[in-house]
Protein backbone atom coordinates (compact mmCIF):
# COMPACT_ATOMS: atom_id res chain seq x y z
CA UNK A 1 0.00 0.00 0.00
CA UNK A 2 1.33 3.47 -1.07
CA UNK A 3 1.92 5.34 2.34
CA UNK A 4 0.41 8.47 3.33
CA UNK A 5 0.95 11.67 1.49
CA UNK A 6 3.06 14.17 3.92
CA UNK A 7 3.56 17.17 3.31
CA UNK A 8 7.11 18.85 3.17
CA UNK A 9 8.19 21.28 5.80
CA UNK A 10 7.33 24.96 4.98
CA UNK A 11 11.04 26.37 5.53
CA UNK A 12 12.00 23.37 3.06
CA UNK A 13 9.42 24.64 0.02
CA UNK A 14 10.08 28.58 0.74
CA UNK A 15 13.89 27.90 -0.13
CA UNK A 16 12.95 25.57 -2.55
CA UNK A 17 10.54 28.72 -3.88
CA UNK A 18 13.33 31.33 -3.91
CA UNK A 19 14.79 28.80 -6.31
CA UNK A 20 17.51 27.01 -3.66
CA UNK A 21 18.53 24.17 -5.87
CA UNK A 22 19.40 21.77 -2.65
CA UNK A 23 16.21 22.37 -1.08
CA UNK A 24 14.32 21.40 -4.10
CA UNK A 25 16.78 18.21 -4.63
CA UNK A 26 15.45 17.43 -1.53
CA UNK A 27 11.41 18.25 -1.74
CA UNK A 28 11.88 15.75 -4.60
CA UNK A 29 13.79 13.16 -2.62
CA UNK A 30 10.84 12.29 -0.83
CA UNK A 31 7.85 12.80 -2.94
CA UNK A 32 9.91 11.02 -6.08
CA UNK A 33 8.98 7.21 -4.53
CA UNK A 34 4.97 8.50 -4.63
CA UNK A 35 5.27 9.93 -7.35
CA UNK A 36 7.08 7.00 -9.45
CA UNK A 37 4.53 5.00 -8.35
CA UNK A 38 1.79 6.94 -9.42
CA UNK A 39 3.23 7.27 -13.00
CA UNK A 40 3.92 3.29 -13.30
CA UNK A 41 0.18 2.58 -12.11
CA UNK A 42 -0.62 5.41 -15.47
CA UNK A 43 1.93 4.19 -17.76
CA UNK A 44 2.66 0.53 -16.35
CA UNK A 45 6.02 0.83 -18.38
CA UNK A 46 9.30 2.07 -15.88
CA UNK A 47 11.14 3.75 -18.91
CA UNK A 48 7.91 5.90 -19.63
CA UNK A 49 7.06 6.42 -16.01
CA UNK A 50 10.74 7.88 -14.89
CA UNK A 51 10.38 10.01 -18.26
CA UNK A 52 7.05 11.23 -16.76
CA UNK A 53 8.34 11.76 -13.29
CA UNK A 54 11.59 13.68 -14.55
CA UNK A 55 9.34 15.59 -16.69
CA UNK A 56 7.27 16.46 -13.84
CA UNK A 57 10.04 17.48 -11.15
CA UNK A 58 11.44 20.11 -14.40
CA UNK A 59 7.77 21.60 -14.64
CA UNK A 60 7.74 21.65 -11.09
CA UNK A 61 11.07 23.64 -10.64
CA UNK A 62 10.08 25.87 -13.92
CA UNK A 63 6.37 26.81 -12.03
CA UNK A 64 7.74 26.82 -8.22
CA UNK A 65 7.33 30.26 -7.83
CA UNK A 66 3.27 30.58 -8.44
CA UNK A 67 3.14 27.63 -5.76
CA UNK A 68 0.94 29.49 -3.64
CA UNK A 69 0.13 26.98 -1.25
CA UNK A 70 -3.54 26.82 -1.32
CA UNK A 71 -3.15 23.14 -1.33
CA UNK A 72 -0.29 20.47 0.06
CA UNK A 73 2.33 20.26 -2.97
CA UNK A 74 1.46 16.61 -3.45
CA UNK A 75 -1.51 17.62 -4.92
CA UNK A 76 -0.27 20.33 -7.14
CA UNK A 77 2.49 17.82 -8.21
CA UNK A 78 0.35 15.57 -9.03
CA UNK A 79 -1.70 18.09 -11.27
CA UNK A 80 1.92 18.21 -13.07
CA UNK A 81 1.83 14.73 -13.55
CA UNK A 82 -1.14 13.91 -15.00
CA UNK A 83 -0.95 16.78 -17.59
CA UNK A 84 2.54 15.94 -18.12
CA UNK A 85 1.18 12.65 -19.13
CA UNK A 86 -1.96 13.74 -21.08
CA UNK A 87 1.09 15.80 -22.80
CA UNK A 88 2.84 12.96 -23.36
CA UNK A 89 0.21 11.05 -24.96
CA UNK A 90 -0.93 13.29 -27.01
CA UNK A 91 -3.93 12.41 -29.14
CA UNK A 92 -4.06 9.13 -27.35
CA UNK A 93 -4.73 10.79 -24.32
CA UNK A 94 -8.52 11.12 -25.25
CA UNK A 95 -10.68 8.97 -23.65
CA UNK A 96 -11.13 4.93 -24.49
CA UNK A 97 -14.55 4.96 -26.47
CA UNK A 98 -16.98 3.25 -23.97
CA UNK A 99 -17.85 0.98 -27.02
CA UNK A 100 -14.11 -0.64 -26.67
CA UNK A 101 -14.09 -0.92 -23.20
CA UNK A 102 -17.44 -3.32 -23.73
CA UNK A 103 -16.47 -5.11 -26.51
CA UNK A 104 -13.00 -5.93 -24.19
CA UNK A 105 -15.29 -7.01 -21.76
CA UNK A 106 -17.96 -9.30 -23.95
CA UNK A 107 -14.26 -11.06 -25.32
CA UNK A 108 -13.45 -12.10 -21.80
CA UNK A 109 -10.54 -9.39 -21.35
CA UNK A 110 -11.53 -8.96 -17.66
CA UNK A 111 -11.70 -12.42 -16.59
CA UNK A 112 -9.35 -14.29 -14.07
CA UNK A 113 -7.04 -16.57 -16.88
CA UNK A 114 -7.97 -20.15 -15.64
CA UNK A 115 -6.47 -21.16 -18.46
CA UNK A 116 -2.96 -20.25 -17.61
CA UNK A 117 -1.16 -19.02 -14.31
CA UNK A 118 -4.22 -18.01 -10.91
CA UNK A 119 -4.64 -14.62 -11.60
CA UNK A 120 -5.47 -12.39 -8.11
CA UNK A 121 -9.11 -11.38 -8.93
CA UNK A 122 -8.27 -7.83 -7.77
CA UNK A 123 -5.29 -7.68 -9.78
CA UNK A 124 -8.46 -8.16 -12.79
CA UNK A 125 -10.70 -5.86 -11.21
CA UNK A 126 -7.86 -3.21 -10.29
CA UNK A 127 -7.32 -3.65 -14.48
CA UNK A 128 -11.13 -3.15 -15.25
CA UNK A 129 -11.06 0.01 -12.76
CA UNK A 130 -7.99 1.39 -14.71
CA UNK A 131 -9.60 0.18 -18.54
CA UNK A 132 -13.07 1.99 -16.76
CA UNK A 133 -11.05 5.29 -15.97
CA UNK A 134 -10.00 5.63 -19.31
CA UNK A 135 -13.27 5.61 -20.73
CA UNK A 136 -14.07 8.94 -18.95
CA UNK A 137 -13.67 12.47 -20.01
CA UNK A 138 -10.30 13.77 -19.06
CA UNK A 139 -11.89 16.54 -16.79
CA UNK A 140 -13.41 13.83 -15.39
CA UNK A 141 -10.52 11.66 -14.91
CA UNK A 142 -8.24 14.49 -13.18
CA UNK A 143 -10.82 14.74 -10.64
CA UNK A 144 -11.37 11.22 -9.05
CA UNK A 145 -7.78 10.30 -9.77
CA UNK A 146 -6.80 14.06 -7.31
CA UNK A 147 -9.57 12.75 -4.46
CA UNK A 148 -9.02 8.77 -4.41
CA UNK A 149 -5.30 8.25 -6.02
CA UNK A 150 -3.57 11.83 -4.40
CA UNK A 151 -6.11 11.94 -1.63
CA UNK A 152 -6.89 15.73 -1.95
CA UNK A 153 -10.08 16.69 -0.49
CA UNK A 154 -12.36 19.08 -2.55
CA UNK A 155 -11.78 21.94 -1.56
CA UNK A 156 -8.07 20.93 -2.70
CA UNK A 157 -8.80 19.97 -5.72
CA UNK A 158 -10.52 23.43 -6.76
CA UNK A 159 -7.02 25.43 -5.37
CA UNK A 160 -5.39 22.77 -7.53
CA UNK A 161 -7.09 23.02 -10.84
CA UNK A 162 -8.35 26.74 -10.58
CA UNK A 163 -12.05 25.80 -10.44
CA UNK A 164 -14.50 26.25 -7.76
CA UNK A 165 -15.66 23.53 -5.05
CA UNK A 166 -19.42 22.85 -6.56
CA UNK A 167 -17.20 22.09 -10.25
CA UNK A 168 -15.52 19.53 -8.43
CA UNK A 169 -18.36 17.94 -6.26
CA UNK A 170 -20.19 17.66 -9.79
CA UNK A 171 -17.52 16.20 -11.49
CA UNK A 172 -16.61 13.56 -8.87
CA UNK A 173 -20.69 12.77 -9.04
CA UNK A 174 -20.91 12.47 -12.54
CA UNK A 175 -17.84 10.55 -12.89
CA UNK A 176 -18.71 7.97 -10.00
CA UNK A 177 -22.07 7.48 -11.57
CA UNK A 178 -20.68 6.91 -15.09
CA UNK A 179 -18.20 4.67 -13.25
CA UNK A 180 -20.97 2.81 -11.72
CA UNK A 181 -23.07 2.74 -15.24
CA UNK A 182 -20.04 1.36 -16.88
CA UNK A 183 -19.24 -1.44 -14.17
CA UNK A 184 -22.78 -2.35 -14.25
CA UNK A 185 -22.94 -3.02 -17.97
CA UNK A 186 -19.40 -5.01 -17.89
CA UNK A 187 -21.29 -7.20 -15.41
CA UNK A 188 -23.64 -7.32 -17.26
CA UNK A 189 -22.12 -8.48 -20.37
CA UNK A 190 -19.77 -11.01 -18.54
CA UNK A 191 -22.89 -12.81 -17.13
CA UNK A 192 -23.52 -13.22 -20.84
CA UNK A 193 -20.75 -14.36 -21.58
CA UNK A 194 -20.54 -16.48 -19.12
CA UNK A 195 -24.18 -18.14 -19.50
CA UNK A 196 -24.96 -17.78 -23.47
CA UNK A 197 -28.03 -19.33 -23.21
CA UNK A 198 -29.71 -16.92 -21.36
CA UNK A 199 -28.23 -13.84 -22.92
CA UNK A 200 -30.72 -10.89 -22.79
CA UNK A 201 -30.00 -8.02 -24.95
CA UNK B 1 -30.73 17.76 -12.06
CA UNK B 2 -31.02 14.63 -9.66
CA UNK B 3 -29.01 14.59 -6.69
CA UNK B 4 -27.68 11.66 -6.02
CA UNK B 5 -27.54 9.41 -3.04
CA UNK B 6 -24.12 8.66 -1.69
CA UNK B 7 -24.71 5.26 -1.06
CA UNK B 8 -25.32 4.93 -4.98
CA UNK B 9 -21.68 5.62 -5.25
CA UNK B 10 -20.52 4.03 -2.58
CA UNK B 11 -18.89 0.62 -4.15
CA UNK B 12 -17.11 2.87 -6.78
CA UNK B 13 -15.54 4.95 -3.96
CA UNK B 14 -14.80 1.75 -2.35
CA UNK B 15 -13.55 0.70 -5.15
CA UNK B 16 -11.30 3.35 -6.41
CA UNK B 17 -9.51 3.77 -3.05
CA UNK B 18 -8.73 -0.35 -2.96
CA UNK B 19 -7.33 0.32 -6.16
CA UNK B 20 -5.37 3.41 -4.83
CA UNK B 21 -4.10 0.81 -2.28
CA UNK B 22 -2.59 -1.25 -4.41
CA UNK B 23 -0.42 1.80 -6.38
CA UNK B 24 3.31 0.60 -5.35
CA UNK B 25 5.40 3.09 -4.12
CA UNK B 26 8.42 1.93 -5.57
CA UNK B 27 12.06 2.53 -3.93
CA UNK B 28 14.17 5.79 -4.35
CA UNK B 29 15.18 6.26 -7.87
CA UNK B 30 19.06 7.83 -7.24
CA UNK B 31 19.59 7.61 -11.08
CA UNK B 32 16.31 9.70 -11.86
CA UNK B 33 17.06 12.03 -9.37
CA UNK B 34 20.40 12.60 -10.35
CA UNK B 35 19.50 13.00 -14.03
CA UNK B 36 16.67 15.45 -13.20
CA UNK B 37 18.57 17.38 -10.69
CA UNK B 38 21.22 17.87 -13.30
CA UNK B 39 18.78 19.28 -15.44
CA UNK B 40 17.41 21.36 -13.17
CA UNK B 41 21.10 22.92 -12.27
CA UNK B 42 21.35 23.48 -15.90
CA UNK B 43 18.14 25.77 -15.50
CA UNK B 44 19.00 27.04 -12.48
CA UNK B 45 22.52 28.41 -14.03
CA UNK B 46 20.84 29.69 -17.09
CA UNK B 47 18.64 31.78 -15.38
CA UNK B 48 21.68 33.01 -13.50
CA UNK B 49 22.45 34.46 -16.63
CA UNK B 50 19.32 35.64 -18.26
CA UNK B 51 20.08 39.70 -17.60
CA UNK B 52 23.48 39.13 -19.77
CA UNK B 53 21.58 36.83 -21.99
CA UNK B 54 18.85 39.08 -22.67
CA UNK B 55 21.05 41.55 -24.20
CA UNK B 56 21.73 39.52 -27.22
CA UNK B 57 18.31 39.93 -28.53
CA UNK B 58 18.02 43.36 -27.77
CA UNK B 59 21.18 44.43 -29.41
CA UNK B 60 20.11 42.39 -32.22
CA UNK B 61 16.61 44.15 -32.75
CA UNK B 62 18.90 47.99 -32.19
CA UNK B 63 20.98 46.50 -35.17
CA UNK B 64 18.21 45.25 -37.59
CA UNK B 65 16.60 49.24 -36.66
CA UNK B 66 19.51 51.04 -37.93
CA UNK B 67 19.94 48.71 -40.69
CA UNK B 68 16.65 49.42 -41.76
CA UNK B 69 16.86 53.23 -41.17
CA UNK B 70 19.96 53.63 -42.83
CA UNK B 71 18.55 51.75 -45.59
CA UNK B 72 15.30 54.30 -46.02
CA UNK B 73 17.69 57.84 -45.33
CA UNK B 74 20.04 56.56 -47.80
CA UNK B 75 18.26 56.46 -51.11
CA UNK B 76 18.86 53.46 -53.36
CA UNK B 77 20.42 55.97 -56.45
CA UNK B 78 22.97 56.66 -54.48
CA UNK B 79 24.46 53.12 -53.86
CA UNK B 80 23.70 52.35 -57.46
CA UNK B 81 25.06 55.84 -58.64
CA UNK B 82 27.49 55.15 -61.73
CA UNK B 83 28.21 58.09 -64.68
CA UNK B 84 25.88 57.79 -67.41
CA UNK B 85 25.71 59.70 -70.58
CA UNK B 86 22.45 60.80 -71.70
CA UNK B 87 21.85 59.92 -75.63
CA UNK B 88 23.05 62.64 -77.86
CA UNK B 89 25.60 63.87 -75.08
CA UNK B 90 29.31 63.97 -76.22
CA UNK B 91 31.64 61.17 -75.26
CA UNK B 92 33.71 61.58 -71.94
CA UNK B 93 37.60 62.53 -73.17
CA UNK B 94 39.49 59.00 -73.15
CA UNK B 95 42.79 58.07 -71.26
CA UNK B 96 45.72 59.10 -73.99
CA UNK B 97 46.22 55.84 -75.72
CA UNK B 98 49.79 55.59 -76.65
CA UNK B 99 50.40 57.16 -79.78
CA UNK B 100 51.77 54.17 -81.64
CA UNK B 101 52.67 50.77 -81.66
CA UNK B 102 55.94 49.27 -82.10
CA UNK B 103 54.78 48.53 -85.66
CA UNK B 104 54.25 51.73 -86.60
CA UNK B 105 57.42 52.82 -85.42
CA UNK B 106 59.14 49.95 -87.49
CA UNK B 107 56.86 51.42 -90.57
CA UNK B 108 57.66 55.01 -89.86
CA UNK B 109 61.84 53.96 -89.52
CA UNK B 110 61.10 51.90 -92.70
CA UNK B 111 60.00 55.77 -94.25
CA UNK B 112 62.67 57.21 -92.85
CA UNK B 113 64.24 59.34 -90.25
CA UNK B 114 62.15 62.15 -91.05
CA UNK B 115 58.67 59.85 -90.42
CA UNK B 116 60.32 58.34 -87.29
CA UNK B 117 61.58 61.18 -85.71
CA UNK B 118 58.06 63.27 -86.23
CA UNK B 119 56.29 60.45 -85.11
CA UNK B 120 58.73 60.50 -81.62
CA UNK B 121 57.82 64.05 -81.65
CA UNK B 122 54.21 64.09 -81.50
CA UNK B 123 54.31 60.79 -78.98
CA UNK B 124 56.87 62.75 -77.05
CA UNK B 125 54.70 66.06 -77.12
CA UNK B 126 51.51 63.79 -76.11
CA UNK B 127 53.12 61.72 -73.04
CA UNK B 128 56.04 64.77 -71.42
CA UNK B 129 54.97 68.14 -69.98
CA UNK B 130 56.01 70.80 -72.15
CA UNK B 131 58.96 71.84 -69.85
CA UNK B 132 60.99 68.43 -70.38
CA UNK B 133 64.25 69.43 -71.31
CA UNK B 134 64.36 66.85 -74.23
CA UNK B 135 62.40 69.35 -76.47
CA UNK B 136 65.06 71.84 -75.73
CA UNK B 137 67.48 69.45 -77.29
CA UNK B 138 68.38 69.47 -81.54
CA UNK B 139 68.62 66.14 -82.87
CA UNK B 140 71.58 66.38 -85.32
CA UNK B 141 70.57 67.11 -88.79
CA UNK B 142 66.81 68.92 -87.51
CA UNK B 143 65.81 72.23 -86.19
CA UNK B 144 64.91 73.02 -83.51
CA UNK B 145 61.46 72.53 -82.47
CA UNK B 146 59.31 75.44 -82.59
CA UNK B 147 56.92 74.88 -78.92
Amino acid sequence: MSPAPTEPSADLLALARGGDVAAFSQLMEELQPRLLGQALAFCGDRHRAQDLVQETMIAAWKGLPRFDGSCRFFTWLYVILLRQHRRALGWFSRRLPLATLEQQAAAGRFEPDTAGEPQDDGAVEAELLRAMLTALPARHREVVRLRFYAEASEAEIAAALGISPGTVKSRLHHALTKLRRMKEKVNQLRGAAHSPTDTKV
Amino acid sequence: MKTPTPDNDQSMRDALQRDAARVPAPAFDAALHYTTMRRVRALADAKSTTPRLRLAPALAAAGVLALCAIITLWPPEALLRTPRNKPGSPLPPQAAAPRASLLAYQAAANEGEAALFTMLDRDATALLPASSPIFNVTLPGTTAPDL
